[in-house]
């Protein structure tokens, strides 16, 4: 029977009893926290109500951590539905942070694993509850079987995701929701509180973190582009004498598909379990991206050492390539990023563009650079509207010198400046992808109460 | 795994009952207790900390001496310690007679033991000690004056109430097992009005929150009961039964009109009228009052005015109905109360000398003569964070020869010690303690050895009576030797009286307090000179030079009291207390700290935009006394003209907010008036 947390709002006052009990029962190292809370409308705003949502692990009946895993380290009780991570098989590549909408896979930086939040089932064995529910000093916090219990699925503040979550929420009370107080709302209020005494919540995504992931992807776009253009035979940049090519081309080639692979176990917790990371290949694209990647290196390199020349299997190696170009980009659908599906920074657009450049080929690269010059201005465009931060000298300095001058000098310039054009394509196409990481978005319980406080606040605004 | 009922013994009205695993020596898991109907969900999340707290890497485990010319110290032996200790006081006893030793004690503990060390000061032949008391004497004597006795319904009372004021009360942060029955309350229908400057978590729920200037709600309280009678929504009968000065009460209020009071406190006029109107339509009524309201130098006056609006709509001796401050029914130990039992005694004994204003600790200090102290022994308390006026009491105290501080924690007061001793935790001697919320009586079991070289106060002060060559008839029944059987026995005979309540019963769970009454005052039996419940206390008079009938006017520190003062310094410093502390308690735990990293300073945004206070940014909040830097939060739920900072930082982290306040009384009880309290604030 799918066990659930109830949380009764009218109940909590937001006392950390809940994460206290649950860290001391867990015996969780100082600076983990299974169980969080936070608050909604921490400013007083008047005429909306503040409360605060404890949340740990919701332990979904669809739980995305478990599906996204790649190196299948989560199971699912099916006696209480509890979702537990297993530490002997956990990788520590937290991308299980990334797919979980509610924060509750946390990463230990000291142990190189994930952590979360396990029902307390080694308690629910002994009859017992888990101890934040035992410890709530208000009784807000309650347990129960998912079917049956009474609550909403959703309140303000709470992500909203296809997982099923297992728990629920009794909503405020109606006339209970704020005190009637004598301040008044005006807009000048709602616009002098920014920042935090404390600093904002970090994000779970960090481009200062995941430099080996910017690296990693984009060296896997330029194989790609370097050995799809040296498979079309025309002439080529970088690999002119890739086909049948010079032995230290190709192990030059070699050791940049095993510098790319070593770059993605880097940011691994655990890189000597690394080769986990295929086991979930029914489910995780992340286990898909490796098993795609390291096969298209590994082929693509032997092609090249063999020098073997077989225009079939040639063929099938760019498939597999390409595929794992689509796959890298796939990996990113589990955040909730604006606009991800037409980004311009998608690999395998990136590849294709590399392609383009290596093969001296001007219609795949005047193609694809207005493809992205055209992606990627909607979005400046987009965020300038929605009031998200643009980067204007980035912006400029990605369209100038990664896709405008390219393009111009492509077209109107002599031959011998094509280094140039490729030097000013990178640059471009790094700073695209450092802003993709940069945008990420993985919701969180705080992220989420932030936006909806902003449109509480638009709403009393507009009723005042 | 070893399960205890032991219970918490901090100065908290929750006072939780808990049960403790104790696994290998260590505190393994806190959980709830059931036997304690008041407290049935579980400790908070200071009680949850203990696991850490008892173990801490910080805590002091065993005698320190501080190294000469220097702020560090070093460990020496107990026999050091005390072989130190003894001659000083037996030098001070000889040269400037024992009234020299300053004993300064707090509320950092609750116990019967406690005892102990007033009677070795007595045996030593006497010492100079403190009156009244930091945290609730205006209420205690406006409600001993006004109904007697200071007792009120059980907790659980409270959700038989339909309409419930927490006036000055946060109970959702300092009393959060109230909030079971206060919601219960309101699932039944019960109102809720919450009567605060500031819009807590326990006004969240409220219908109506109002938020008056600091000091006035007197003026609320004298203009509701106008418009009560005015409206007839008074009980005649009771009055007529019970209240003794109703007339002279009612000439009082013909004044007060909800226009007035309006203009005073800064309220709108439609609150004051409705607060009114659910008094006066809704029955019964409840009012729980804080502590930090009756921290104003008006505050007596005030609390007699609230007390009178229950008087006169019948409001006392009913379920559901009546006045919550204290519950002193638990106290089944002393022969005379509070607040009588921390007045200077009418007749001073000549042994020891109680002249040290506890609320005026470093002013009085300094001014002591004749002789004029030298040493101090300080336990279970934190004066220098946690008494009004930092500035002064730092002076006072090293000003000084010799400091004693028994202490678990380097705190700021340990800081000025030349000798520190390891104090004990709740889980290594036996006590037993009373509540002041709920009717319970508890024993705070033994359930592990005292780590280190830490021994208990009692311990300490009976090596030091042996070493000072005590009488046995000197130390007999009053100073326990060490061991446990010893602590029993002490115990046992300070419960002799009282058959119901044995060592061996309580150690199973929490009893109720002999003779509790469960709706207080039902039998309508009021101990005042009338025998009804006084709105006209010559008492009041004649003890405190008060107005006999309760009365309305600004406190001392007023920004409506026209000086240079209140020119130069136009914020109320209020300082609350947080869900995260008890006063200084607690906040050196890691648990706690990261929930609750650094002070903070809450501020309106309007006035934050007056003087270019961005939200987050580093602010300076001073007075002509002192000054505390903190960062500010900006924060709509602050009356403007108030800056809120909670207390019980110590300098060490932040600052306490105390560099700011005043030694000063309230009007009644010898109470510490720390909200008259005026100060500006500047960015830095």
């Amino acid at each position: 029977m799918q066990k659930a947390f109830v949380l009764d709002i009218n109940k909590c006052t937001g006392c950390q009893a809940c994460q206290l009990a649950c860290s001391i029962e867990n015996e969780l190292a100082p600076h983990m926290n299974w169980r969080q809370v936070s608050t909604f409308n921490e400013h007083h705003h008047p005429a909306i109500p503040s409360f605060h949502l404890s949340l740990a692990c919701n332990h979904c009946v669809d739980p995305p951590c478990m599906t996204h895993c790649p190196a299948l380290a989560y199971t699912k009780d099916l006696q209480t539905g509890a979702v537990t991570l297993d530490p002997s098989s956990c990788i520590g590549c937290r991308y299980c942070a990334w797919a979980c909408p509610y924060d509750a896979p946390q990463f230990n930086p000291v142990s190189g694993l994930m952590e979360k939040c396990t029902f307390c089932n080694h308690r629910m064995s002994d009859g017992l509850e888990p101890a934040c529910v035992t410890s709530c000093p208000t009784g807000a916090l309650r347990f129960g079987d998912h079917h049956g219990i009474n609550g909403d699925a959703s309140v303000l503040g709470f992500p909203r995701a296809r997982a099923k979550p297992a728990i629920r929420f009794i909503a405020l009370h109606d006339g209970r929701n704020y005190p009637q107080a004598a301040s008044s709302a005006t807009e000048s209020h709602a616009s002098q509180i920014t920042g935090e005494p404390g600093g904002a919540p970090a994000a779970k995504i960090r481009l200062r973190s995941e430099w080996t992931l910017v690296t990693f992807t984009l060296l896997a776009a330029w194989l790609v582009g370097a050995f799809v253009s040296s498979a079309t035979q025309t002439p080529s940049l970088v690999g002119t004498q890739l086909t049948g090519a010079s032995l230290v081309t190709a192990l030059s080639y070699t050791a940049a598909g095993a510098l790319t692979m070593a770059l993605s176990a880097l940011h691994l917790g655990r890189r000597r379990r690394a080769y986990r990371a295929v086991l979930n290949w029914r489910r995780s694209w992340l286990s898909r991206e490796v098993i795609l990647l390291s096969t298209f290196l590994v082929m693509s390199s032997a092609y090249l050492l063999l020098g073997v020349t077989n225009a079939a299997l040639r063929w099938i190696v760019v498939l597999i390539g390409l595929s794992a170009l689509y796959a890298v980009d796939r990996v990113y659908h589990v955040t909730a990023t604006h606009r991800l599906e037409i980004h311009s920074a998608r690999m395998l657009l990136t590849g294709v563009l590399f392609t383009g450049l290596m093969s001296e080929n001007a219609v795949v690269f005047l193609t694809t650079c207005g493809i992205k010059l055209l992606l990627y201005g909607y979005r400046k465009i987009w965020f300038f509207r929605n009031q998200y931060p643009v980067r204007p000298r980035w912006s400029l300095t990605r369209i100038v010198i990664g896709l405008a001058l390219p393009m111009v000098v492509w077209t109107v310039g002599p031959a011998h400046v094509l280094p140039l054009v490729a030097m000013g394509v990178v640059v471009g196409e790094v700073i695209d992808r450092c802003e993709f990481y940069v945008e990420l978005d993985v919701p969180t319980p705080r992220k989420q109460m932030a936006r909806d406080l902003d449109i509480e606040i638009d709403r009393v605004l507009r009723r005042a | 795994m070893p399960v205890y009922t032991t219970a918490c013994p901090r100065n908290c009205y929750s006072t939780c009952t808990m049960k403790v695993h104790v696994q290998d020596g260590r505190l393994r898991r806190i959980e709830p207790h059931q036997g304690n109907k008041a407290t049935f969900e579980g400790p908070c999340l200071k009680g949850l900390s203990y696991v850490e707290r008892v173990h801490s890497p910080d805590r002091i485990l065993h005698p320190l001496r501080r190294k000469s010319g220097s702020a560090d110290f070093e460990q020496i032996s107990w026999d050091e310690a005390l072989s130190a200790i003894t001659d000083k006081l037996l030098y001070y006893r000889e040269t400037f007679g024992p009234q020299s030793v300053f004993y300064y004690s707090a509320s950092g503990t609750k116990g019967l033991i406690n005892a102990v060390g007033m009677d070795f000061w007595r045996a030593y032949g006497g010492c100079t000690t403190t009156y009244g008391d930091l945290c609730w004497p205006a209420g205690l004597e406006a409600t001993r004056l006004t109904l007697g006795e200071n007792k009120h319904n059980a907790p659980w009372d409270i959700e038989n109430a339909r309409l419930i004021i927490l006036w000055g009360k946060n109970s959702s942060e300092t009393n959060i097992h109230q909030t079971v029955y206060i919601n219960r309350a309101l699932d039944a229908g019960a109102k809720l009005v919450v009567i605060d400057p500031r819009r807590t978590e326990s006004s969240e729920r409220a219908e109506l929150l109002i938020q008056p200037r600091p000091g006035t709600d007197g003026a609320i309280a004298l203009a509701v009961a106008r418009l009560l009678i005015e409206k007839g929504n008074i009980d005649a009968d009771f009055i007529a039964d019970h209240v003794a000065g109703y007339d002279e009460f009612a000439a009082r209020v013909e004044h007060f009109t909800a226009e007035r009071a309006a203009e005073i406190t800064d309220v709108p006029v439609s609150y004051i009228h409705r607060l009114a109107e659910y008094i006066g339509t809704v029955k019964p009524v409840t009012i729980n009052a804080g502590f930090g309201m009756q921290r104003y130098t008006n505050s007596g006056q005030t609390m007699r005015a609230m007390i009178a609006l229950l008087a006169i709509t019948g409001n006392i001796g009913e379920p559901g109905a009546g006045w919550i401050f204290a519950n002193l029914q638990g106290d089944v130990f002393d022969a005379v109360k509070d607040p009588i039992a921390f007045y200077p005694p009418q007749t001073p004994d000549g042994v020891v000398r109680v002249s040290v204003s506890t609320c005026k600790l470093g002013q009085h200090m300094l001014a002591t003569d004749n002789p004029p102290l030298k040493m101090i022994w300080v336990e279970r308390g934190n004066p220098v964070t946690q008494n009004p006026d930092t500035n002064t009491v730092l002076r006072a105290i090293r000003s000084l020869q010799f400091r004693v501080v028994v202490e678990q924690f380097m705190t700021d007061t340990a800081r000025e010690a030349d000798i520190i001793l390891p104090a004990k935790t709740m889980f290594e001697q036996t006590d037993v303690i009373w509540a002041y919320w709920h009717p319970y009586i508890q024993l705070k079991q033994k359930v592990m050895d005292p780590p280190g070289e830490v021994r208990p106060e009692s311990e300490v002060y009976w090596h030091l009576a042996r070493r000072l060559g005590f009488s046995d008839t000197d130390t007999a029944g009053k100073i326990p030797a060490p061991g446990d059987r010893e602590i029993d026995a002490y115990l046992e005979n300070k419960l002799a009286g009282l058959p119901q309540l044995t060592l061996d019963r309580l150690r199973e769970g929490p009893l109720i307090a002999p003779g509790h009454q469960e709706v207080a005052f039902a039998d309508f039996v009021f101990a005042t000179p009338s025998g009804k419940i006084e709105l006209l206390s010559h008492e009041a008079n004649r003890r405190w030079g008060v107005d006999p009938v309760s009365d309305f006017t600004e406190p001392v520190e007023s920004v409506r009291r026209r000086s240079d003062e209140s020119d130069k310094y136009p914020f109320y410093m209020m300082t609350p207390n947080t869900k995260n502390r008890i006063h200084s308690q607690f906040n050196n735990l890691h648990m706690i700290r990261q929930l609750d990293p650094k002070p903070l300073v809450l501020i309106h945004p309007d006035d934050a935009a007056r003087k270019g206070i961005a939200n987050g940014a580093r602010v300076r909040i001073f007075n002509d006394r002192g000054q505390v830097e903190v960062d500010a939060r900006l924060d709509l739920g602050v009356k403007v003209g108030c800056v809120s900072m909670t207390n019980g930082w110590w300098i060490s982290q932040g600052g306490t907010v105390n560099f700011c306040s005043c030694g000063r009384e309230t009007d009644i009880g010898h109470g510490a008036a720390f909200h008259d309290n005026l100060v500006d604030i500047a960015p830095v």
